[in-house]
């Protein structure tokens, strides 16, 4: 039964081998870094503490899907960085389309086998762990010195047991056109009436307005949450009121030609494209695209994106990193995670190279966070941010809720109806 | 003597082999070369559909998709029956079928008839149609995706011949999945094409010299004489493309996602996002089942038609 579950999944593994939706529901690929006073001096690996042979031979794998040129350049510094301490073994990355890693897991989990080490998007943590894809290391974090530079919620435990960590946080913010708003007369909005009123000016003036992503699925989920947290709404969106209003405002502004129609086939990285056109004075995207907008030929920046009375609040995405149910050598993906995106200096490789923001308090504290406008806008976030769901059941909300977001946006449903849908079906999934 | 019709002596070649396949001896080879494509077929059909319907039966998600499977009968079948968005799926999996089937095989029936001639541009016609077909999925769909985007190709020729405002071709929920099956069919209608150009060819030509003699036009000619004709392999080719169009995924997957909303969410769509984004693996297998249960009917369809077409022969 175990053989045939894999060789389903492999199967739909290899019809679904189509091009992957860009980007990650949790922010992740697309161009790198360069915070304006980037490290420049090679980073130095930390000892480890696993009483490993530093010379022992063997391979290593990793799973991720991680795919921009900024993460490749992460991947072999993270790799280079680990053969400080590990000269003899091998890493082998693998990238596998961020749709089809979860799959690929359990395929690979139904024949007992699988990476050593899997960098995935840790909403996910739940499933896999349940599924027995992963391997818990809850005794290799009770022992590991640094675990309290870690804040609690990055470090994610199923039964009493961690299963992973963030070696960083990714969250959505809104980049603004500093030269528009400047020519238009307006300044970074902070409350959703600003915000709307910025709209109104810019769009008047004959320039864009909002590019965002109105993708149905995990795409709609991830960005149109923070509109109705900031209206002081969570994940069971009871107030069926206040919904159909945050529906009603978002719909109001297609309408009224704030957000582009087409924006409901837009993904986060066609959004970020969109907005270093120059043509939009807004827009919604993540921390991870800091590295991306140094090709802009506009001045630009970051604030929170603009709430209602709760005020903002995004979600806190960025991969976690695991060790896999089948690897050969716990021992070992234990060292590398220690060595590598666990440590500081891994984490600081991170922020140089993609601009992804640290979640070790030592590394959150690096000059080229706070030196740098565009990450001292993400990392005040992060002090607000709301932490991904992460069972079966929020998985299937976080779809629906995407589905709605799009189909609101298109006018395939009135806010009403949207709200209706979310009333009825909500309850019952999140039960 | 009387010229004997290509029909009858296609009757005589087929009596002729059915006659050397009954030499003795000749029967007992026959089960040994289909061997191993039988335990292909075992292997990686038979056993796979049989844990598909296996688990359509069952309740499988995610934490026990490795291990064992309670049996819940009919239990998946019934939810997706009362789900509200399988209906919606398969209304739109209707819609989008049909459309795909009227412009494949409309358009692949005036196509056949260009590139029946042995001219130079309907030679070069087939060839592009089959570079068309032959191209992957994923290179179409996201081709016709950049031509469908604000700003794309087609927009920008409706902007110069004067439309002001083209239409959102992907973006707009009404017409997303026209768009969507507009692209299925331009890949299909080489196929048809291609599949009726031999029909047409099959044709004898005196019928089609007698019926000019007495005075037909080239239209009533393809109209009285050749549609007729062709009425056997029409059914063929029509039924083969119901089946692909029903079971079309990868178009949908590279330029709309099932949207916007849910617009363009078709049954095998909606099957790949229950069972690998939700890993509702039960419903998503009972989905599944159903689809195989419809496409088996096509199928027998198909064979059905085939078999009346080569009577007809």
């Amino acid at each position: 039964m175990r053989t045939v579950a894999a060789a389903a999944l492999g199967v739909a593994l290899i019809v679904g081998a189509c091009s992957s939706p860009a980007g990650s529901s949790s922010g992740g690929s697309t161009p790198a870094p360069a915070p304006t006073t980037a490290a420049t001096t090679a980073p130095t690996a930390e000892p480890t503490q696993t009483g490993l042979d530093p010379n022992i031979k063997a391979d290593l794998t990793v799973w991720h899907y991680l795919t921009t040129d900024a993460h490749n350049t992460l991947i072999a510094d993270e790799t280079a960085l680990f053969n400080q301490s590990f000269p003899n073994v091998t890493v082998k990355n693998e990238f596998v389309p961020f749709d089809q890693l979860t799959p690929k897991l359990l395929a690979s989990a139904a024949s007992k086998q699988g990476p050593d080490v899997a960098v995935f998007q840790w909403g996910d943590v739940q499933s896999l762990a349940a599924a027995g894809v992963l391997q818990d290391m809850n005794s290799y974090w009770g022992s590991f010195a640094d675990a309290s530079t870690f804040a609690p919620s990055v470090v994610h435990s199923v039964n009493g047991k961690v299963y992973t960590a963030q070696a960083y946080a990714n969250l959505i913010g809104l980049w603004y056109n500093s030269d528009i708003l400047a020519k238009d007369g307006i300044t970074p909005p902070t409350t959703t009436a600003e915000f709307e009123a910025a709209l109104a000016k810019v769009t008047a003036a004959g320039d864009g307005g909002l590019a965002i992503d109105g993708k149905p699925g995990v795409d709609g989920w991830w960005t149109g949450m923070p509109f109705f947290f900031g209206e002081g709404l969570d994940v069971h969106m009871a107030d069926q009121a206040k919904v159909t209003s945050v529906y009603a405002q978002v719909k109001s502004w297609v309408d009224k030609g704030y957000i582009p129609k087409e924006a409901v086939t837009w993904d986060q990285d066609t959004v970020f494209n969109k907005f270093l056109t120059g043509k939009f004075a807004f827009a919604v995207g993540g921390n991870w695209y800091a590295q991306t907008a140094t090709k802009a030929t506009f001045k630009y920046g970051v604030v929170p994106l603009p709430a209602g009375s709760a005020g903002s609040k995004v979600y806190l995405g960025g991969e976690g990193e695991a060790i896999g149910a089948y690897t050969a050598n716990p021992d070992l993906a234990w060292a590398y995670l220690q060595a590598t995106w666990f440590s500081k200096a891994g984490q600081l490789l991170a922020l140089k190279d993609v601009g992804n923001l640290p979640t070790r308090s030592d590394a959150a504290s690096d000059p080229a966070i706070s030196s740098s406008p565009v990450l001292s806008g993400f990392a005040t976030a992060v002090q607000t941010g709301v932490a991904l769901p992460i069972t079966p059941a929020e998985n299937q909300a976080q779809t629906l809720m995407g589905d709605l977001w799009s189909a609101v946006l298109s006018g395939q449903k009135t806010p009403e109806q949207a709200a209706a849908e979310l009333a009825q079906k909500l309850p019952t999934i999140l039960k | 003597m009387t010229p004997t019709s290509p029909r009858s002596a296609y009757s005589k070649v087929q009596r002729a082999a059915r006659l050397a396949l009954d030499r003795p001896g000749r029967r007992t080879a026959s089960p040994l070369f289909a061997g191993p494509a039988v335990l292909y077929l075992l292997v990686f059909a038979v056993y796979p559909l049989v844990e598909l319907v296996r688990m359509s039966l069952s309740a499988v998600g995610i934490a026990n998709l490795l291990r064992d499977w309670p049996l819940t009968g009919l239990d998946n079948f019934t939810a997706a029956i009362a789900d509200d968005d399988v209906r919606a799926a398969f209304l739109t999996t209707l819609a989008f079928v049909g459309t795909v089937l009227m412009l494949s095989v409309g358009i692949g029936l005036v196509a056949a008839f260009l590139i029946r001639s042995n001219s130079f541009w309907a030679r070069l016609l087939t060839a592009l149609m089959v570079f068309v077909w032959c191209l992957p999925p994923v290179v179409n769909g996201t081709l016709w995706k950049f031509l469908f985007s604000d700003g794309g190709a087609i927009g920008s020729i409706l902007q110069a011949v004067g439309v002001k405002h083209p239409p959102f071709w992907l973006a707009d929920p009404t017409l997303a999945l026209w768009s969507v099956a507009f692209v299925t069919s331009w890949v299909t209608i080489p196929f048809v094409a291609i599949a009726l150009k031999a029909g047409l060819l099959d044709i004898p030509r005196e019928v089609i010299e007698a019926a000019q003699m007495d005075g037909a036009s080239h239209l009533q000619v393809a109209r009285h004489v050749s549609l007729p004709i062709l009425r056997p392999v029409l059914l063929v080719t029509a039924v083969l493309v119901v089946i692909y169009a029903f079971r079309s995924f990868d178009f949908v997957y590279v330029m709309t996602l099932g949207g916007p909303g849910t617009a363009t969410t078709t049954i095998p769509f909606l099957g790949y996002k229950l069972s690998l984004r939700l890993f509702q693996f039960g419903e998503g297998a009972a989905l599944g089942v159903t689809s195989i249960v419809l496409i088996g009917f096509l199928a027998a369809l198909y064979v059905r038609a085939a078999r009346a077409d080569v009577a007809a022969k």
